[in-house]
């Protein structure tokens, strides 16, 4: 049955529309949850609060046991799933900076848009720092693309390079995120002296 | 209620039933679709004459003994028994879709072949064309449909129209070969009554072989 649009069930036109509204979903979504805060963002790196780690987690094990499962009965084939090819150098340079962006900044490029649309100055400010950066790479190109294309490893899954199968290694997956929720409440509780209202 | 500072009751609940949904997990089995062929490639396949295979191209690698082609008769059990084309195993169109207990399709190993390709052929060309389709739909590319059918093959070979005394070269090699192909198989007006054979029975669902280890 799924992926929809690459098996021709929804049009590529239909694809931006149904796009459109799943967007505003994970916008309204994100603002509730309290995203559009940068001292929630920032209190991951200092400690004090853990939300958008477990949020975050929450939703990679949701949707892998759910695409896992589906693909079980069939409601989707995960084979033809996009999946992102992997560069492998280019990702950890890329990783750093965009964790500098989020620590300095207090948002990532998602929830700033989230805080622009409620009125937040720093997030405005934001986007237009994500737009010149934008800008900038697009200029000095020609200058990293060796490095960009370095480390290129194709479309790999992480649970096939480890050689196991995926259930396994979502098991795992799960183990270790339930161990990462009960250390983040203990965090938490430890460094709740830094939070500041 | 409080277990310790920092776990209350139902984080524990939650954590048992996400823990349950792992082991659920961790133990079914990774599924791998079929890939379908979409509609619109099926359609240019549809439209193009690729797909045959000429009575003369099949009669020559029969009596070449070629053993790149594998025939299938897709007529009804019955049909294959009066009569079938030398070598040819019978998966009757009505069995395409049969799955083994393991949900595999039985005929698979048949129909996806790596290196031969098959030559599909009923008695017109109409469920031939089905067969291929649907093998197609399953993403086996390696069959063909038998240009014409049987009744195209008895026409030309068994009952082959005269010569015209003013015909060409090409004719005339032509009428040779299919002179020569109707004294291979036995010659003259065969009727399904003469010519009767043991079934050649398909080994049913031959796995097809991993490729294991690998880097």
């Amino acid at each position: 049955m799924g992926p929809l649009i690459i098996q021709g069930l929804i049009s590529p036109e239909w694809n931006f529309i149904i796009a459109f509204f799943i967007g505003i979903g994970f916008g309204v979504a994100l603002e509730q949850g309290g995203f559009s805060s940068s001292r929630r963002l920032a209190g991951v790196f200092y400690g004090y609060d853990m939300v958008v780690l477990r949020v975050f987690m929450t939703a990679v094990l949701t949707a892998s046991v759910g695409l896992f499962i589906f693909n079980y009965i069939g409601w989707i084939d995960t084979e033809l799933v996009f999946v992102n090819p992997t560069f492998l150098w280019s990702a950890i340079v890329g990783g750093a900076f965009i964790g500098l962006g989020i620590i300095l900044g207090g948002f990532c490029p998602g929830t700033s848009f989230v805080a622009a649309s409620i009125g937040k100055i720093d997030a405005m400010a934001y986007i237009g720092g994500t737009v010149v950066g934008v800008f900038l790479f697009a200029e000095i190109f020609p200058l990293i693309e060796e490095f960009y294309k370095s480390g290129s490893l194709g479309k790999i899954k992480i649970f096939d390079t480890l050689g196991m199968k995926a259930g396994v290694f979502l098991f795992i997956f799960i183990v270790m995120a339930l161990i990462i929720y009960y250390v983040s409440a203990v965090l938490e509780k430890k460094y709740a002296h830094r939070r500041r209202e | 209620m409080k277990i310790n500072e920092h776990i209350k009751a139902k984080h524990i609940y939650i954590s048992l039933i996400v823990f349950a949904l792992g082991v659920l997990v961790a133990v079914l089995p990774d599924k791998k679709h079929k890939n379908e062929l979409p509609p619109d490639k099926l359609v240019l396949k549809l439209t193009g004459d690729s797909r045959f295979i000429t009575a003369e191209q099949l009669a020559q690698a029969i009596i070449d003994k070629d053993i790149k082609y594998q025939i299938i008769d897709v007529r009804t059990p019955e049909a294959y028994a009066k009569y079938s084309l030398p070598g040819a195993i019978n998966i009757p169109l009505d069995n395409l879709l049969n799955k083994t207990k393991s949900g595999d399709y039985e005929w698979e190993a048949y129909l996806n072949p790596d290196v031969s390709a098959n030559v599909l052929y009923s008695n017109g060309e109409i469920h031939a064309n089905q067969f291929w389709v649907l093998c197609q739909r399953f993403g086996y590319t390696n069959n063909y449909v038998l240009k014409g059918g049987l009744n195209n093959w008895f026409d030309i070979f068994m009952n082959p129209k005269s010569l015209s005394p003013n015909a060409s070269d090409d004719e005339k090699a032509n009428y040779e070969f299919r002179n020569g192909v109707r004294s291979y198989f036995g010659g003259g007006q065969q009727t399904s009554s003469t010519q009767t054979n043991t079934p050649t029975k398909p080994i049913k669902s031959k796995k097809k072989k991993q490729v294991e280890g690998g880097c």
